[in-house]
């Protein structure tokens, strides 16, 4: 019990000691008072300068990376840097020999000539997948220009294990024969995609005699040059890996094109 | 006293943290300058450096040892120069698949297979390392005189897009062809790594894409000088990689990306 009178007199000793010592109580409340706002915006103005110094840095440092650095590596290099820097190599060169000026026009035309056989001797065709359009050339001379279509890039998936891409071979390759009013032997995925029935191989549903048009040219591997129905997609690509053309442009390089002829494709 | 303490020490105490603060501040940004200063100093030494190793390279091999003394006759550098190109594209005629082949005095980039020009795109600007200014052009000549492999290529768009599309079950599932959207304009930019350290970008002309371009550039820039900044703080010499950036219209760009087969041949004309 004592204690606890002893704890309440003292409670009570401490709550009421601010309150009966009133000049002490504002020297030691009212001045906290006073700095408070002023310890504040010190904190706060010092805070605001290290972030401050702290984004600096960032956007220092990021100006460095992107700007400053690439700037700098790519700056030509002064001539006395250079000299610094080869002055060993240089110190070690072997003796001066004459290059023969004539020599090497020798060996350039010698080249260019080498270059110049590369050149097809028979007319030649550069089909340009990306921009679905062609050209029939002659040597150096241009023939003929104009748009075609060129495999979709699309995946047709029957199942798991049956699957066929529909895109144009890139590279040279030469005209293995020449016919004309072709008639189109159906493969299988031309019933896939319809969502026909596969029929047996010589079935006399894969035969038909519109689809080409009235030339082909065949490539190999089942890929042809000819012409389409479909004159309106003519510049897109839309076919399943072979070249279709516009009926005028198909005749001229149906008649310009030799057999064996090179066809560039890219 | 000692309630006055506080009164004569606080202002003391800010005055201290402010001196602290101050004095860390100036070392701070002494250091930053310190460390910013010898970044760019061996940014801009780092391609004197990879000058002094492909001369000492070219030193070393039989070709370049016995002509090392400057060469001031101008044209005879220009004949050099066309004969390696030639020799380079040659060499490159002998193969089926697609190559490029930058031609820089005439501002043009082709695509050829067998020796035949296939496709020609012009050249509207070109920029370079500084430091293939600065290199002795033999070195350059014997380079670019047999042709490049293109090791890698970082591209803002897709080499094929393919469609997926499956088979329907009878015909009355059958779709309608899918014309592809053409219109559709991607920014075209490559960048095409050379197995012999060396960077070909192609870039396309105009402003159309200029913001997306830039974004894309500065990505880059970003990656590459975190890489060299890594290099500094581990006490390497950072490497090097000269490089070449043509600019030339998107479809071009398109066209070149889309035809080269994966490490591709290619040859430039300085």
């Amino acid at each position: 019990m004592n204690n606890r009178f002893n704890n309440i007199e003292t409670n009570t000793f401490k709550v009421e000691d601010p309150q009966t010592e009133e000049p002490k109580q504002e020297s030691t409340i009212q001045k906290p008072k006073m700095r408070t706002p002023k310890k504040a915006i010190k904190i706060l103005f010092i805070t605001l300068k290290t972030i401050g110094l702290a984004a600096f840095s960032v956007l220092a440092f990021m100006v460095l990376l992107v700007y400053l650095i690439p700037y700098f590596q790519n700056v030509k290099p002064s001539g006395f840097v250079m000299k610094a820097a080869s002055a060993s190599i240089v110190a070690d060169s072997g003796a001066i020999v004459e290059i023969d000026k004539n020599k090497l026009l020798k060996n350039i035309e010698n080249l260019e000539k080498s270059l110049a056989a590369k050149l097809p001797k028979t007319n030649y065709l550069i089909i340009n997948t990306s921009d679905n359009r062609f050209q029939l050339w002659s040597g150096n001379k241009q023939i003929r220009k104009g748009l075609c279509s060129t495999g979709s890039y699309t995946i047709l998936k029957k199942s798991d294990d049956e699957k066929w891409v529909f895109k144009t071979p890139r590279g040279v390759f030469k005209i293995r024969n020449k016919r004309t009013s072709p008639v189109w032997v159906k493969p299988d995925w031309a019933f896939v995609e319809e969502g026909l029935p596969i029929p047996p191989p010589r079935h006399e549903s894969r035969y038909d005699n519109a689809t080409l048009g009235d030339y082909a040219m065949s490539l190999g591997d089942g890929y042809m040059i000819h012409g389409t129905l479909y004159k309106r997609f003519l510049g897109m690509p839309v076919t399943h890996g072979c070249i279709r053309m516009g009926d005028e442009d198909l005749e001229i390089v149906f008649n310009n094109m030799p057999l064996s002829g090179k066809v560039f494709i890219y | 006293m000692k309630e006055l303490q506080p009164k004569t020490g606080e202002p003391k105490k800010a005055k201290g943290n402010s001196r602290w603060f101050s004095t860390s501040a100036i070392v701070f940004l002494i250091l930053l300058f310190a460390v910013t200063a010898y970044t760019l100093v061996m940014a801009y030494l780092t391609p004197v450096k990879k000058i002094e190793e492909l001369t000492k390279a070219a030193l070393y091999s039989e070709k370049v040892s016995q002509n090392l003394a400057p060469i001031q006759d101008t044209s005879l550098l220009n004949l050099m120069k066309k004969e390696a190109f030639l020799k380079s594209k040659l060499t490159m005629a002998a193969q089926d698949s697609v190559c490029i082949v930058v031609n820089l005095p005439d501002s043009i980039v082709t695509l050829e297979i067998q020796g035949v020009t296939v496709h020609v795109a012009r050249i509207s600007k070109i920029r370079k390392s500084g430091m293939l200014d600065k290199i002795d052009p033999r070195i350059l000549i014997r380079r670019f005189s047999s042709p490049q492999n293109v090791d890698s290529v970082m591209a803002t768009f897709a080499k094929f897009v393919f469609t997926h599309k499956e088979a329907p079950a009878d015909t009355s599932q059958q779709t309608q062809l899918v014309i592809p959207d053409t219109a559709t304009i991607e920014p075209a930019y490559v960048k095409m790594f050379l197995q012999d350290d060396f960077i070909l970008t192609f870039r396309e002309k105009g402003d159309q894409n200029k913001k997306v371009l830039d974004k894309f550039v500065r990505n880059i820039q970003w990656n590459n000088s975190i890489d060299f900044f890594k290099s500094i703080l581990g006490f390497k010499v950072p490497d090097y990689i000269p490089w070449i950036e043509v600019r030339i219209p998107a479809r071009d760009i398109r066209t070149i990306y889309r035809s080269i087969p994966e490490k591709a041949l290619l040859t430039i004309r300085m």
